[in-house]
């Protein structure tokens, strides 16, 4: 039974990367915080929605146009309202994204309304066998979803000009603009990317569990709670992280009872902070790997 | 700028005046709020039933805002679980009333203390956090009391607790309760920042390792201010539990509490003391002008935070001061001989600079 869990959570944990993944970009890079990644997570699968059921595509296929769109909110969101405020210190950032938050948290509700939607697709409610145990496909497309965007986003930061120039950025921003990097430019890009990275992730909530107005923060804190543990910014760490989550909340519920899942996570995040808070694996995306 | 050299003889009769009017200014202040505190303790006076209960939600708002301030604008320690404490304080005084014979006022000041208990609890397990860490660590803390207690069967898991009958007070008593509430809590807040207490806090928020070699234990206040924070927010949950009746643990520990608190906060001018009071008015007036579209309400109080921190991150309140003093000024100028006040202006500004009247 036990080991039935332990592949159950395996897998949840994959969508745990792909929701934790933009943080960890955006926390990386800029050092920011951003708590609206919730909100760009259910956004994404609202967007998903009216996409999917005015065309009646595949949610999946539907990405193809919504991660461009959330590159371009992403993009314009740091350019036009967070970039200005960085001289302004992190408080002053944490305090933009909340309101980030509030704003989309509302027009969720004004535009969708306040009951609790789904994505549904052939592949939502049916299961694959793993290893004997039954495991829900949409899980299996996110573990692989996980390890694409992963490695993706290692080889992009590690082998083209725009990796290289992130990473010049995020390490030193003076010295990055002394050497004719557009900065701005390049954490505007940063945010983008993380968003339609998020995009993934919100398409896999939608497919996987409900979504209203409201739900975006308790994912804030499961994608917080994965980059925690694995060392804030790390990509490596939040692939070891997410997976490490899922398997722990997979477990922990089965023993203690399904209702207290968001009550281990919050419990186990709290306790990560204050036992490691510089996580257990890995390095800074920015910082050398 | 160029300077007029000016003779002193010439400047002596606006100067005593600008320095009159400055000694002046912290006396109206005081002056005004008085009057406004005692205007308010005559409410039931002139005020419907209706409008007590809207006071009484505006006294709390400012309480609430006032205390997170502490902590967050004063202590640099931006809280995000202060829903928590409103949580605490509401079912304190329901279990209480439920099941001990204790009198109201007691059971009051208990749930205040059960807030402070749990956020000294809180703090040794999150004070060594800092910035966007605690904030996390906070609202992690928070939602996972929230889902406690939408498990704990003892306080009526989801469904809540009812108050009993002899909980039910009359609106005014009710009036009062908040407006005291509202008064200890901002003149507490107000004589602690300015107390060494106070410095030290301010010491610790702007640079903790400096504070440190000044020889201030950061974490002994810290603690202390979290629990003073708490302290109070757990009384303004008690109230809300007092005028709601009944609670139940989404809205009791809804997010929406600290959300308010913040933005309150933010709007009026954080790590001020006026702050949250001008900004639980604005937050307060927007959300009764539009309370047929609550959305609409939220979407631009939302609008209204990034717009103030885009444009004005100190807020209205030290906003509406710079451009009281700036007017100040330049009626000043009028009315002495127009010349000779703009020499004082200039003369002024080539000795001290010009940052008092503004930073552009």
């Amino acid at each position: 039974m036990l080991f039935y869990h332990l592949i159950d959570g395996f897998f949840l944990g994959g969508l745990y990367v792909t929701i934790a993944l933009g943080l960890t970009l955006v926390f990386g890079v800029m050092n920011t915080v951003n708590l609206a990644q919730g909100e760009v997570l259910i956004g994404s699968a609202y967007l998903t929605y009216t996409l999917a059921s005015l065309t009646h595509l595949d949610p999946l296929l539907c990405l193809l146009l919504v991660a461009p769109i959330m590159f371009v909110i992403g993009y314009l969101v740091q350019r036009l309202l967070l970039n200005p405020l960085i001289p302004r210190g992190q408080e002053t950032l944490l305090v933009a994204t909340f309101g980030l938050l509030l704003v989309a948290e509302t027009l969720f509700g004004l535009i969708y309304g306040n009951n609790t939607l789904s994505l549904s697709a052939s592949y939502t409610l049916t299961g694959v066998t793993i290893f004997g145990d039954t495991v829900r496909t949409i899980y299996v497309i996110a573990l692989v979803a996980a390890l694409l965007l992963v490695v993706g986003t290692h080889l992009l930061m590690t082998y083209l000009p725009l990796g290289k120039a992130i990473r010049a950025a995020a390490e030193d921003p003076g010295a990055a603009a002394s050497i004719g990097i557009n900065v701005p430019l390049v954490y505007g890009i940063t945010f983008g990317l993380a968003a339609a990275i998020s995009a993934v992730g919100g398409t896999l909530i939608g497919l996987s569990f409900g979504f209203g107005p409201t739900t975006g923060s308790s994912w804030l804190l499961r994608s917080f709670t994965v980059i925690v543990l694995g060392g804030m910014g790390s990509l490596w760490g939040t692939l070891l992280g997410g997976l490490l989550i899922g398997v722990l909340e997979e477990v922990a519920a089965s023993v203690v009872g399904p209702q207290f899942r968001d009550l281990i996570v919050f419990a186990f995040l709290v306790i990560v902070l204050i036992v490691r808070p510089e996580g257990f694996f890995g390095q800074r995306v920015g910082v050398a790997k | 700028m160029k300077t007029h050299p000016a003779s002193s003889d010439q400047l002596a009769p606006p100067v005593t005046r600008r320095q009159s009017l400055r000694h002046l200014a912290p006396w109206l202040g005081w002056g005004v709020l008085g009057l406004l505190v005692l205007l308010a303790a005559l409410g039931p006076l002139y005020l419907s039933a209706f409008d007590l209960v809207l006071a009484f939600t505006l006294f709390n708002y400012m309480t609430m805002a006032q205390s997170w301030n502490l902590l967050g604008g004063y202590g640099g320690q931006f809280s995000l679980g202060h829903s928590l404490f409103v949580g605490a304080g509401s079912y304190t005084i329901a279990v209480l009333l439920l099941h001990s014979g204790l009198p109201l006022l007691l059971d009051l000041l208990l749930s205040g203390l059960l807030a402070a208990a749990l956020a000294t609890l809180a703090a040794l397990l999150l004070m060594r956090l800092r910035e966007a860490y605690f904030s996390i660590g906070s609202l992690g803390l928070a939602m996972a009391a929230l889902t406690w207690m939408l498990n704990w069967s003892f306080t009526g898991a989801t469904s809540g607790l009812n108050l009993p009958p002899a909980a039910t007070l009359d609106y005014s008593t009710l009036y009062y309760l908040a407006l005291g509430l509202l008064v200890v809590t901002t003149l507490t807040i107000v004589l602690l920042v300015r107390s060494p207490f106070g410095l030290r806090l301010m010491a610790i928020r702007d640079d903790q390792e400096a504070a440190a070699e000044l020889g201030v234990n950061s974490f002994p206040v810290k603690l202390v201010t979290f629990a003073i924070s708490a302290f109070f927010v757990g009384l303004a949950g008690g109230l809300i539990a007092l005028n709601k009746l009944e609670i139940e643990p989404d809205s009791a520990f809804s997010m929406n509490w600290v959300i308010t608190m913040i933005i309150i906060t933010i709007i009026g001018g954080i790590a001020t003391s006026t702050g949250p009071l001008l900004g639980a008015v604005v937050f307060f007036t927007l959300q009764q002008v539009l309370q047929n579209s609550q959305a609409l309400s939220s979407l631009l109080t939302g609008l209204l935070l990034i717009l103030i921190i885009r444009l004005a991150p100190e807020g209205l309140w030290p906003l509406a001061l710079k451009l009281g003093r700036r007017l100040g000024e330049g009626l000043l100028s009028r009315f002495a001989h127009s010349k000779q006040a703009e020499t004082v202006l200039s003369a002024q500004e080539a000795v001290g600079g010009r940052s008092r009247l503004g930073e552009r």
